[in-house]
């Protein structure tokens, strides 16, 4: 059913407030763009009584550098935002992420999503989580509990955060020269049905110094893939590039395992000549 | 001519017939001001919201109503119990025609089409069950949950091959084997002599997939009833309010004709679905007596997959004969249509007529046969959709005219050529019951080749394989039949009702001009192109035309708008009024001069006498004169205020031919459409801007279905494509650059010469998308939607993949 149930709204200024409402009930739910909550409450498919609206928080804004030149993304930071700011574009070039972020549904979409919402919702066929997993990003969680800096990659393991927590920020990785990211779509939800994220090092002779690959939507779980990693490291250029046929792809009516299987190395062949590209004009 | 780019500002064209003026209505849509159902709130309004069936096919066992009657708010919960007695079943009105067919009943003699709430038996997983009203659709909606209904699941069938067959699950008492008609046009004996010496025999089985409708605004209905007049009143998404009207009054609710006014407001698009009528329009009405308030109940998009009538769904199996040479010599097809669980209003005779046809397309075929079973199963009602049954046909046509082509080894353009009907053969019998008004087949088809550059193609093939690509091209040529249509025909063709329009022009002492019409627009600007017809006879500026519609209380009776009826059916009836209006002026100013008719002109807004220059009255002078009535030639009534009614001689046939360029990449099966090139004729275009808008947005209907698009029930009914996220549509990105050309040939049927235009260009699109992608695949058959995945799994296995 698409109308909602009764529920109660609070808009608190800070984190602690946040937390305190959120602890108190039990059927709260935090809510940042809304774009994913609102269609599960309305489809019947999550119950909330109470949601409380982190998107007055000031604290959870902003995009800047930190340490060893990592980027630290404030978890209401929209997705236009952060493909628009200027740390982001300039400085950082992390190709990947423009890319993923200009596939994720349509401006409006865009425009309300959050990153810190997308990281929590954890969506199987999400876009920005493969782009995050290729830039080694980490995730600040403060919850009853306190806080805890944990890997996006076990963020997406546990399906996303509990109820009664809320993303301070998301880390990514110093900007490797080159990445980018390759999409195979499902045209009624715009998800990924295979999505691969690649950023890649090369050495002066032209060979892959380091390399990330992340794959979304088409396993259980958005992931790295480990293996391809290592026999792409030392690789010489042009390079081919297979994902295991093996691993536990996913099926459903929008595609089948054995396509997705197929897409995974096509698409990580398309990702990471893209990026290779990037690197050798950067 | 004003040099102004903006052709909505020009003061006075030369001609507003035919000028691409902008829609006038639109700003209103854009800016969010357009007052839709929805939008409606009378005071003191009650909201409805309905439970519908969870199962395909199950008993009724029990209905607790109890808890839901205690929920805060809650006014009335009602069952099919409470309204056996008090509300008649549906009707339907659109029976497969000539034939013996099978109908639930209904108790006026009338085939029915299920009742308003289900009584002990649900057909489909969008039956609805169960009436919540409260106070807020928000206590409604809590209420629904708190409904218990017991029910007994039994087998469904969702395949309408397996429900014709001994064992299967039955829908209908009356209704034996599930076949509502099984329905035959043409010669089926000549055919399959036909075929039988034919030198070339080809033969497909077609899956022309069952599609949902995805307007915009999903429906809406809101009751009211006034005790002081005795009257109610429906505001409701119909396109078609005067034939709601009559339906509601006559056969559901069982009122006086005249105790019942239905307004509709704005539509944000139909594409032919509310034009049926539904469960919850006699709902609320009788609610809204029933409990004193007005009765307000809005779709919502999940509802509206499971209950709104849905399109296509034919699975046919179609041979097609010829000489070696190219000459076409039979066509047959045996079609299984999909009803689903009820007949919908006018469902049967899409499924047969409008489909059966239709199978000759635009070739002079010299026999013909088309046999349709018309099966009810577990599914949603199926109705119209853009191009309904057209599209099934041409579709099926196309594809096998392309396999003719391919088994022959000619060209597909050129086969096309050599067997379109010529233009010296109109009007054309195409032995299947359609009698084609008017066309240049081959006309059209030789610029659509021209304009695709369609010679060249083997070199752009060739450069594309160098880039891992496959390049595609795909034809598809069709005849449409459009403009419902002459009343008598349309009655043997099993339509139990009337199919004229009319038009009423009204001028004000002002001389400003009101015309009101009996159509009803789904987004096809009736408040525009209308007004440029009474603007191009009356000789006066737009500005000063309002049009009216969509109100039975104040609107001629029309028909509705369907089967791209209004502009070529409801056109010439204002046609008709505006020139009464004309001629009565002129013959006034003709009296007040003291000369003949035949002397006064009019021009420039003034009635004169060339050479006379004393004698000259302004059109709204003349206007005054007409309304102080103080002077009136002999045998003339005062004012001006005429209506003209318009019942054509036959339908109308827009045809064409597209043609679309495709490329696949070979690794991954992606396709992308290149090139679209259409070319319509839908006779003389009253504007252009608007006619090239409906153009573009039935292109990338069709494209939906050949690409994106399909319908998913399991063997219990369950809808698995049950909203947006699982459902896939075209989307504003999917466009790609419509080259769009025309041809003109006039209808001889009515005084403007139109022809249908708001649905005509779905009916080639999705034949020319599948040709261009079998054309670069050099694959037989490929079922539509034509996914990456299934191209990729014909790359690696060949024709023996399906």
């Amino acid at each position: 059913m698409m109308i909602l149930g009764q529920i109660s709204y609070t808009a608190p200024d800070t984190v602690e407030e946040a937390l305190a409402e959120l602890a108190k009930d039990e059927n709260s739910q935090p809510i940042a763009g809304g774009n994913g909550l609102l269609t599960l409450l309305k489809r019947g498919e999550l119950n909330a009584s109470h949601l409380v609206d982190i998107g007055r928080i000031a604290e959870l804004r902003g995009v800047r550098v930190v340490a060893d030149g990592r980027l630290r993304i404030g978890a209401l930071t929209t997705l236009t935002d952060l493909c628009i700011e200027p740390v982001v574009r300039t400085a950082h070039m992390p190709g990947v992420l423009t890319d993923a972020v200009d596939v994720i549904g349509d401006v409006q979409c865009r425009n309300r999503a959050t990153v810190g919402g997308t990281v929590a919702s954890a969506d199987p066929g999400s876009d920005l989580s493969a782009a995050l997993l290729a830039l080694d990003a980490t995730v600040s969680i403060v919850g009853p509990t306190g806080r805890r800096i944990i890997a996006a990659a076990d963020v997406f393991a546990n399906a996303g955060t509990n109820r009664d927590e809320l993303i301070e920020w998301v880390e990514i990785g110093p900007a490797s020269p080159g990445s980018a990211y390759a999409k195979f779509t499902n045209r009624a939800n715009l998800q990924a049905l295979c999505g691969i994220a690649v950023a890649v090092t090369l050495s002066a002779d032209n060979t892959v110094a380091d390399v990330a690959v992340a794959i979304t939507g088409a396993l259980e779980v958005p992931s790295r893939l480990p293996s391809l990693e290592r026999s792409l490291l030392g690789a010489s250029l042009p390079a081919v590039v297979e994902v295991a046929e093996d691993l536990p792809y996913v099926a459903s009516a929008a595609a089948g395992a054995e396509y997705r299987a197929h897409m995974a190395t096509v698409l990580a062949q398309r990702a990471f000549d893209s990026a290779v590209q990037r690197a050798q004009n950067a | 001519m004003s040099q102004s780019t903006d052709q909505s500002t020009q003061a006075e064209p030369q001609h507003v017939f035919g000028a691409g003026l902008l829609p006038r209505e639109d700003p209103a849509f854009i800016r969010g001001e357009a007052i839709f159902t929805a939008d409606i709130t009378p005071k003191n309004t009650l909201h409805m919201e309905l439970l519908r069936s969870e199962y395909g096919h199950a008993e009724i066992v029990d209905i607790d109503v109890s808890k839901a009657k205690a929920m805060p708010g809650v006014v009335a919960v009602m069952t099919g119990k409470d309204l056996a007695e008090k509300l008649l079943p549906l009707p339907c009105i659109w029976i497969p025609g000539g034939v013996e067919s099978h109908f639930p009943p209904h108790p006026y003699g009338v085939p029915g089409a299920g009742f308003v709430l289900a009584q002990d038996r649900v057909r489909f997983i969008g039956d609805p069950v169960v009436a919540v009203v409260a106070e807020t659709p928000y206590q409604a909606h809590d209420a629904l949950e708190a409904v218990e209904v017991t029910y007994r699941e039994l087998p469904a069938v969702v395949d309408p091959k397996e429900a014709l067959k001994d064992g299967a699950p039955q829908l209908h008492e009356a209704v034996a084997n599930n076949l509502n008609a099984y329905w035959t046009c043409g010669d089926e004996e000549a055919t399959d002599k036909a075929i039988a010496e034919a030198e070339v025999v080809v033969e497909l089985e077609v899956h022309n997939q069952r599609t949902i409708n995805s307007s915009l605004e999903p429906r809406a209905a809101i009751g009211e009833y006034d005790p002081v007049k005795d009257e109610y009143i429906l505001h409701a998404t119909s396109q078609s309010p005067h034939n709601h009207r009559f339906l509601l009054a006559a056969l559901v609710l069982a009122i006086p004709f005249n105790k019942l006014r239905v307004i509709a407001p704005y539509i944000g698009g139909s594409f032919g679905t509310k034009g049926y009528l539904y469960p919850d329009m006699p709902l609320v009405l009788f609610l809204a007596k029933e409990l004193g308030k007005p009765i307000k109940w809005v779709d919502t998009r999940a509802s509206l997959m499971r209950s709104t009538v849905q399109g296509r769904d034919h699975t046919q199996q179609a041979t097609i004969a010829g000489t070696k040479d190219g000459k076409i010599t039979a066509i047959k097809a045996i079609s299984y249509a999909n009803l689903g669980a009820y007949p919908s209003t006018i469902g049967p005779g899409v499924a047969t007529s409008l489909m059966g046809r239709t199978i000759s397309g635009p070739y002079a075929i010299p026999v013909g046969f088309c046999g349709v079973y018309a099966m009810f199963t577990n599914v949603v009602p199926l109705g119209a959709q853009r191009g309904s049954g057209r599209a099934e046909a041409v579709y099926m046509t196309e594809r096998l005219v392309d396999r003719y082509a391919e088994t022959i080894g000619m060209d597909p353009a050129e086969v096309r050529l050599r067997n379109m009907v010529e233009p010296d053969k109109f009007p054309y019998d195409n032995n299947l019951g359609w009698t084609y008004d008017s066309g240049e087949y081959a006309r059209a088809l030789e610029l659509a080749l021209k304009n695709a550059d369609y010679y060249d193609f083997p070199a752009r093939k060739a450069e594309a394989a160098t880039r891992g690509k496959l390049l595609g091209i795909g034809i598809a040529s069709y005849v449409a039949i459009c403009g419902v249509g002459p009343s008598t025909r349309m009655s043997k063709e099993g339509m139990l009702g009337g199919t004229w329009e009319s038009g009423n022009v009204r001028v004000h002492p002002s001389g400003e001009v009101a015309i009101t019409i009996g159509s009803k627009s789904t987004g096809q600007s009736h408040e525009t192109v209308f007004a440029q017809i009474a603007a191009e006879v009356l000789g006066v500026d737009m500005s000063m035309i309002t049009v009216y519609h969509s109100d039975t209380e104040k609107a001629p009776y029309g028909q509705g708008t369907y089967g791209s009826r209004s502009y070529s059916v409801g056109g010439p009836a204002l046609y008709m009024a505006a020139k009464q209006i004309r001629e009565k002026m002129v013959k006034a100013a003709a009296f007040w001069f003291g000369v003949k008719e035949s002397e006064v002109e009019y021009a420039n807004g003034t009635f004169s006498v060339p050479g006379q220059p004393d004698k000259t009255k302004s059109w709204s002078d003349m206007a005054m004169a007409m309304w102080y009535g103080w002077n009136m030639p002999p045998n003339m009534a005062p004012a001006l205020d005429e209506t003209a009614f318009f019942d054509p001689a036959d339908f109308n046939y827009p045809f064409g031919s597209h043609i679309a360029v495709v490329e696949i990449d070979k690794i991954s099966g992606e396709v992308e459409v290149k090139r679209y090139i259409a070319v319509n004729d839908s006779g003389p275009i009253g504007n252009p801007v608007v006619v090239q808008g409906q153009v573009e947005g039935s292109i990338l209907h069709g494209m939906g279905q050949a690409l994106i698009e399909k319908a998913c029930f399991d063997d219990k009914g369950q809808l698995l494509t049950n909203d947006l996220r699982t459902y896939a549509i075209p989307r504003a990105s999917d466009s790609v650059n419509f080259e769009m050309d025309f041809t003109e040939t006039p209808c001889p049927w009515n005084p403007l010469g139109v022809k249908g235009a708001g649905e005509t260009a779905t009916v080639p699109a999705a034949a020319a998308i599948s040709n261009a992608i079998h054309n670069a695949l050099g694959a037989i058959n490929i079922d539509m939607p034509l996914t990456p995945e299934k191209i990729w799994q014909f790359l690696r296995e060949g024709n023996a993949a399906k």
